[in-house]
């Protein structure tokens, strides 16, 4: 499984290291990108990290209304539920796009999420992205 | 070309026993542009740091990489090893190989595979970095502090002593807060007022405090160093140069009304002064109740004020003031009465919460210190105190431990047994909280020494019958049902914040947690911070606490004021947003999404542009995201940094 | 509308312009000239009353010259431009994000009841149009004078989609509205009445075959980027695509790089996005470009209930957000 994941600094990242300080476990399939809101992903990145051949794409950020600065968050849920639409308009299962709430002091929610989005991709039928669509038809 | 240098820890074994670190050092060092690649045991320590200056020296190195622990716990470590290596403190990044890898993984082979992703993931963010310089910016040292309550007025304090001007806001017409409606105190049974007298005096008289009483901050713009308040001086109809405080307008004011200080125990006056004892030492009129004020008649307090000190014409002034720190000591209130119907909270006058019991055992309360209850005067024999009514209770929404109601409730009983020896005094209780200095004796003496009858469980029920209010409780340890008789009973009701708070909180760009709490920046270690520099927080607005800890906190919101007063400028982090002019469409989406109010507008070669104030700018990055063609970026997390991390991360 | 109405709406429309220019209430004129065959226009702008003589109307005006307004922000020139309808909703676009200030802009509304997609009207034929001398319309056909016999088709089956959604009323944030008594009227009724170009077709495919859709597609794209060139809410200084070249697709043109800028773009346009339909129109490699634009809208509208290009006061969805927005994330 090849799973990106963005997470904010001060909520998703932190529950993360305290994922880790708690000795939790879960899958290796992840790599994190940190960034300082859930708000400055933009969708380039998670168009882009799909059309790579990820099998997905985990954004964490602070809980709705516990956002660092203040709104942030909101725009982020409000951007990829839109988003997650046009994801599966194009043909791409929109399970691959998966947004966690979760706060610097959930490690266990982080740990159970990195669980989760494995689990679902796992169970998906269809595949992601091809890794090599070629140049033309 | 940069020159990066990778520096692998081993963090002793909690690296090195999960990860393969040789193979992370020799991948690293296959990368073009890293020419240097080594590991040491504990590079955060003095040998470790020393290796990497040595390596920074020898090899030239541009910037470098760290893969150790999480960022939050040694970035700054290493950044601050930068600087002292000469290179700027952010061409040096940290990879997570300990919190995000070796201790979440268990099999070698994947962390080994995980660690060296991260590694170059870093590496290749790190090329695109930029050396970044921190702005700074002049500071007005001047704090504003809102709420005079125990907290606030020790803050206001500490920083006037330092020399520092304080403007204290109050939005009650006294100062002291809730400790001027108090009786005696835990754990050492000290009078509230001879504590608390002489601090009120102290701030009236020092030169350097502004007292603002009966006052309210309307609007809050700016920044760290430089916010500029509005606060409304809500009018008070008495011209307080003039009024001496002699009370014979009280005593004539024909109107009568729920006196908030007393608990509604006692009614006060539409002219009156909250009591005996308040500084500032003057009267005022209320505006809703004021019978001149609503019907254009009466007016005895102006025919008979001696000081011709009415003024029945004034009207609310909003002033502006310039500040470099605001202290937010807003207090608290108790939960609402009718979310305590359960307990017969009221309907029956004689189910008190525990701020009326203070009013009750005070001797300049409504009886004059003598323990009476309301409904009729009469001492009451047997009296039951309930702990928790409201706090730890997630169906009224308060799941949270009201702190002090343990001691309160201890020593209100024991002041009952002081004064009516003869009395019983029994405590519902769900667990004894009484952790501080001094607290496990006093409820131990409670029990033992004052024969006090704690029965651990929680009551369902509180009614009258034959003029007794029957209490049906569950002793949980015996099991058995209980039911008192009791003559009264005593509330220990949960904290909320103040109201008004989460407006407040909303001006200062600060938030509040689900309880409407002021939320610190960081639960352990910046627990008087808010999220907003410049802005800190001491007190119950902030949870609930004792009078001992919320003085403490006053402190050190004053010790960070003054820290931030001990230089002349304020240094605002780099890692800001910043629009390429050429590229700026002016489309101000940006204005419109930044949660600071953080961009302006700039006139560019006669087009209106986007520009950020970068004191103001926290680095969120909505804007550089709302932004279609990417016009405005973020240092520190640019398109470029986290694209070049993206594509490293990605499988081949 | 008969070809007589349009002879007296360009009448109309160049006394109007006249007075426009003469006035001085505009420095110039946005409008539409014959193009290079009688049923070809293109824009034009007029500054001199002596170019009038080029200005036209007819129902082969068919694309946004708003789209033209785009590149003029912040020159402090009053502008006229004639619009249709469906052009007033970028318009209204355009200002909302202050590529154009309503007070520098004079916007003159002409009535249109639909306009010709020749490519439609060729598929129809089978033939090139070039061969017809001149189509006219007799309710609710178009006749098509050939040169040896006349073709009668459905005028409906000609439209673009956008016509067959639209009201052709006037739009509140027009300067003027031109137009002439016309029988017309009952007409407009029915045109509403027209079914929405639907995106059935897609979406009972399973995802695979829906990517390898999408795929074939783009396959095709050459990144001539027409579609963002004559996008009148495309309307950055600098596309992300050219600013930091490289940055987010390779230069070279892969089917996946493709993917991402095709539905970048459509994201990016999400919320303005009048569907005019122009991206489409010329697009050399007839991508259906409009599905893309067409979905977003329609989520857009359900989740948020915001509709582009109908009220100048109106905050894009994505510039603001409600605490009790739809949440379906864990």
């Amino acid at each position: 499984m090849e799973i990106v994941a963005f997470c904010c600094q001060w909520c998703s990242y932190a529950g993360a290291d305290l994922a880790g300080t708690s000795r939790l476990k879960y899958p290796a399939d992840i790599r994190i990108i940190k960034i300082p809101c859930s708000s400055r992903i933009n969708p380039t990145f998670i168009l882009k990290a799909l059309s790579k051949g990820v099998d997905g794409v985990m954004v964490a950020g602070c809980h709705p209304g516990d956002c660092h600065y203040a709104t942030g968050n909101y725009f982020t849920r409000r951007r990829l539920t839109i988003l997650k639409r046009l994801l599966e308009f194009s043909g791409i299962n929109p399970e691959r796009l998966q947004l966690y709430w979760i706060s610097a002091a959930e490690g266990g929610k982080f740990a159970e999420s990195v669980r989760d989005m494995v689990s679902r991709l796992e169970r998906l039928q269809d595949k992601p992205f091809p890794r090599n669509p070629g140049i033309s038809l | 070309m940069r020159k990066i240098g990778v520096f692998v820890c081993w963090c002793g074994l909690n690296i090195s026993r999960t990860v393969d670190i040789k193979k992370v050092v020799e991948e690293a060092s296959s990368h073009p542009q890293v020419v240097c690649s080594t590991d040491y045991k504990y590079l955060c320590s003095e040998p470790g740091q020393k290796l990497i200056k040595e390596m920074v020296q020898e090899k030239g190195l541009d910037g470098y990489v760290v893969a150790a622990c999480s960022p939050s716990m040694h970035e700054t470590t290493f950044r601050e090893l930068a600087s002292r290596c000469d290179i700027n403190p952010y061409l040096c990044e940290m990879a997570n190989i300990r919190e995000q890898c070796s201790w979440v993984h268990e099999d070698r082979e994947e962390a080994t595979e995980k660690a060296i992703k991260l590694v170059n993931m870093t590496v290749e963010k790190v090329l695109y970095n930029e050396p970044l310089y921190p702005d700074s910016f002049p500071l007005t040292k001047r704090v504003m502090v809102v709420g005079a309550g125990v907290a606030g007025m020790q803050a206001s304090l500490d920083i006037a002593d330092a020399g520092y001007e304080v403007l204290l806001v109050e939005k009650r017409p006294f100062i002291g807060g809730h400790m001027t409606q108090l009786s005696e105190t835990f754990p050492t049974l000290d009078c509230a007022q001879c504590i608390l007298t002489p601090k009120t005096a102290e701030v009236a008289r020092h030169p350097r405090i502004k007292m603002m009483p009966y006052s309210e901050v309307e609007e809050v713009k700016g920044y760290v160093g430089n916010f500029e308040a509005v606060i409304r001086r809500k009018a008070t109809f008495v011209d307080w140069d003039k009024c001496t405080g002699c009370a014979i307008c009280i005593e004539k004011c024909p109107k009568k009304i729920y006196s908030e200080f007393e608990c509604g125990l006692k009614e006060g006056k539409s002219i009156d002064m909250a009591f005996p004892q308040a500084v500032p030492f003057k009267v005022f009129i209320d505006k809703e109740s004021c019978i001149f004020l609503n019907r254009g008649k009466c007016g005895v307090c102006a025919k008979l004020c001696p000081e011709e000190a009415i003024d029945f014409q004034q009207q609310d002034q909003l002033v502006k003031e310039k500040v470099g720190a605001i202290i937010v000591a807003t207090g608290y209130d108790l939960i609402d009465k009718s979310e305590l119907a359960e307990y017969g909270y009221g309907k029956y006058k004689d189910v008190v919460d525990g701020m009326q019991y203070e009013r009750i055992n005070s001797s300049s309360g409504p009886f004059l210190g003598v323990i009476r209850r309301p409904s009729d005067g009469k001492i009451p024999k047997e009296i039951v105190f309930i702990q928790c009514a409201g706090s730890r209770d997630k169906e009224k929404g308060k799941p949270y431990c009201s702190k002090i109601c343990c001691m309160y409730t201890a020593k209100q009983a024991r002041l009952y047994k002081h004064k009516v020896p003869d009395g019983q005094a029994y405590i519902f209780y769900m667990d004894i909280r009484a952790g501080g200095k001094g607290y496990e004796e006093f409820i131990y003496r409670s029990v033992e020494e004052a024969g006090i009858l704690y029965l651990r469980g929680q009551v369902s029920r509180v009614f009258e019958e034959e003029g007794k209010l029957v209490v049906w409780g569950m002793d949980t340890l015996s099991g058995k049902k209980i039911e008192i008789n009791a003559d009264m009973v005593v509330l220990a009701s949960a904290m909320v914040p103040a109201n008004g708070v989460k407006e407040l909180a909303n001006k200062l760009k600060i938030s509040t947690d689900e309880h409407g709490f002021i939320q610190e920046a960081h639960p352990k270690l910046k627990p008087v911070e808010s999220m907003t520099r410049g802005v800190y927080l001491a007190g119950c607005g902030h949870a609930p606490k004792d009078i001992a800890e919320s003085v403490a906190q006053g402190s050190a919101t004053a010790s960070k004021v003054l820290t931030l007063f001990s230089r002349d400028s304020v240094m605002a982090e780099p890692t800001v947003s910043i629009v390429r002019k050429d590229e700026c469409s002016g489309c101000l989406s940006c204005e419109i999404v930044c949660p600071f109010g953080a961009i302006e507008k700039e006139d560019y070669r006669g087009k209106i542009i986007a520009k950020v104030n970068s004191a103001l700018c926290q680095g969120c990055g909505s804007c550089a995201v709302i932004c279609r063609s990417g016009a405005i970026d973020l240092r520190g997390y640019t398109n470029q940094q986290l694209i070049a991390e993206l594509e490293a991360a990605l499988w081949k | 509308m008969k070809n007589q109405s349009y002879v007296e709406l360009t009448n109309i429309l160049k006394q109007k312009i006249d007075r426009l220019l003469s006035e001085k209430i505009v420095d110039y004129m946005i409008v539409y000239e014959k193009g290079s065959l009688w049923f070809k226009t293109r824009p034009k702008m007029i500054r001199k009353q002596t170019d009038m003589e080029k200005v036209i109307w007819n129902r082969y005006c068919q694309f946004n010259l708003s789209t033209f307004l785009k590149s003029l922000s912040g020159k402090d020139e009053n502008i006229g431009i004639i619009a249709k309808k469906c052009d007033l909703g970028s318009i209204v676009e355009l200002i909302k994000n202050n590529q154009i200030k309503k007070e520098n802009l004079y916007i003159l509304q002409v009535a249109c009841d639909g306009v010709i997609n020749w490519q439609k009207l060729e598929n129809l034929l089978g033939t090139k149009v070039a061969k017809a001398i001149e189509v006219e319309e007799d309710s609710p056909n178009l006749v098509i004078k050939m040169p040896e016999r006349n073709i009668e088709v459905l005028k409906n089956d000609c439209l673009p989609d956008k016509c067959l959604i639209c009201d052709f009323q006037p739009s509140p944030y027009a300067n003027d509205f031109l137009t002439i008594v016309d029988e017309k009227i009952e007409d407009i009724k029915e045109i509403k009445s027209q079914p929405l170009p639907n995106l059935e077709p897609l979406d009972n495919m399973s995802y695979e075959e829906r990517l390898g859709y999408w795929l074939k597609h783009f396959s095709r794209c050459m990144r001539c980027y027409a579609c963002r060139n004559v996008c009148p809410v495309c309307y950055c200084s600098t596309c992300m695509f050219d600013g930091q070249e490289g940055l987010w697709i390779s230069k070279e043109s892969k089917t996946s790089d493709n993917y991402v800028y095709h539905l970048t773009r459509a994201f990016h346009v999400a919320t303005l996005c009048v569907e005019c339909g122009e991206c489409q129109r010329v697009c050399p490699v007839n991508i259906p470009l409009m599905k893309l634009n067409s979905k977003l809208a329609k989520e857009i509208s359900d989740t948020f209930g915001y509709q582009a290009g109908l009220l100048i006061d109106d905050l894009s969805p994505f510039k603001t957000y409600c605490q009790e927005d739809p949440d379906e994330f864990k």
